[in-house]
């Protein structure tokens, strides 16, 4: 038998081109004879994959892609792809234009909000899981990560940063919960990470992993600082909450303050 | 690590049992296989196939199923993180 306690339910799906997730422990006493959990996770997914709809570059009739074809107008769009568009220009004007979501510089810019968007869906995603009950969840899409309440340890989520260059490896350890963490390098899927105003990306770094309440920020944080390049750009100062982990491209790894409590020694 | 194959016990998952195989060589993770994957309805398959490669992946570059989670990389089955842990287990004793 498994004890309440540790009892938990997985389940990783294909979105957004990459693979999502999901962890959560069914309230203690709510063993999950009736498949309510499994509802959930269905209905997460869901949601997951309208986003993916609604929002991706690579469909033509997502509203994205309409509004960028002009054959939408943005007051017509869906109150989600206002909020995140209204989002990205706020984090544009606070990292100094270094966020971006028309971030392309080789003609028009298309738009692109996608720095923001998977971040933005699973804090959703997550949201979506408290309002259903389960304190006690982790959610992994593609290497950024919301998590509530451990599970199978005590003291939090292990998470592994990975390290950019050596592939066996990570770089570091954090012990973490009820945080989001996201990380931007160009070592996974190609180099899709451009400079402000469309410049090609000249960073110095190789990867960045930011920490905080909200993933749509960290998300886009993490971005801005890396093709920022100096690993510590003043505008950061605006976002107190959270704290990064740069690596660099020489191997050294460098953190703010607010991570020294959640380092763990690698084991 | 030592030198070997090892295998990593049969996890229940939600698309049917998971169990892994890894080769260890010059105490290094040198590969992770899935010998039992799920499969048996289509859509398990079609799950199955896109996971396994880039949880295989990720194996190989975390190389330490004591991780619950792993940012900077594509996600990981959990189901195979227990199996893999462990075959982990095994060759180390």
């Amino acid at each position: 038998m498994t004890s309440p306690a540790t009892h938990q339910i997985r389940r990783v799906e294909q979105v957004m081109g990459t693979a999502f997730g999901i962890t959560v422990a069914p309230p203690v006493g709510a063993v999950d004879n009736d498949g309510t959990v499994e509802d959930d996770l269905d209905e997460t997914f869901a949601w997951l994959r309208w986003v993916d709809r609604t929002f991706s570059t690579y469909r033509d009739d997502s509203e994205i892609s309409r509004i960028d074809q002009g054959s939408l107008a943005i007051d017509g769009a869906s109150p989600e792809v206002r909020e995140v568009l209204v989002r990205c220009a706020e984090l544009a004007d606070l990292t100094d234009g270094w966020f971006t979501a028309r971030p392309r510089g080789d003609g028009p810019a298309p738009l692109d909000p996608s720095g923001l968007v998977k971040g933005w869906s699973i804090d959703r995603a997550g949201m979506m899981l408290r309002m259903a009950g389960h304190t006690s969840f982790a959610i992994n899409g593609g290497g950024d990560i919301v998590c509530g309440a451990p599970i199978s340890r005590p003291d939090g989520w292990r998470v592994g940063i990975r390290h950019p260059t050596e592939r066996d490896a990570v770089a570091a350890v954090l012990v973490v919960d009820g945080v989001a963490i996201a990380t931007s390098g160009t070592y996974e899927r190609g180099a899709h990470l451009w400079g402000r105003n469309g410049t090609g990306c000249r960073t110095d770094l190789a990867s960045v992993t930011v920490v905080g309440p909200d993933l749509g920020t960290a998300d886009a944080l993490a971005t801005a600082v890396f093709v920022e390049g100096s690993g510590a750009p003043t505008w950061f100062d605006r976002f107190p909450d959270y704290d990064r982990l740069v690596i660099t491209g020489s191997g050294r790894v460098r953190w703010t303050s607010g991570l020294d409590d959640l380092l763990a020694a690698r084991s | 690590l030592h030198d070997g194959t090892f295998t990593g016990a049969e996890i229940q998952t939600r698309w049917g049992p998971v169990k892994v195989q890894i080769v260890v060589r010059g105490s290094k993770l040198t590969d992770v296989q899935e010998v039992e994957a799920p499969g048996s309805h289509e859509r398990s398959v079609e799950i199955n196939d896109q996971a396994a490669p880039i949880l295989r992946d990720e194996a190989l570059r975390a190389q330490n199923a004591s991780l619950d989670l792993v940012s900077g990389a594509t996600i990981t089955w959990d189901g195979y993180r227990q199996s893999l842990q462990a075959a982990l287990d095994s060759a180390r004793r």
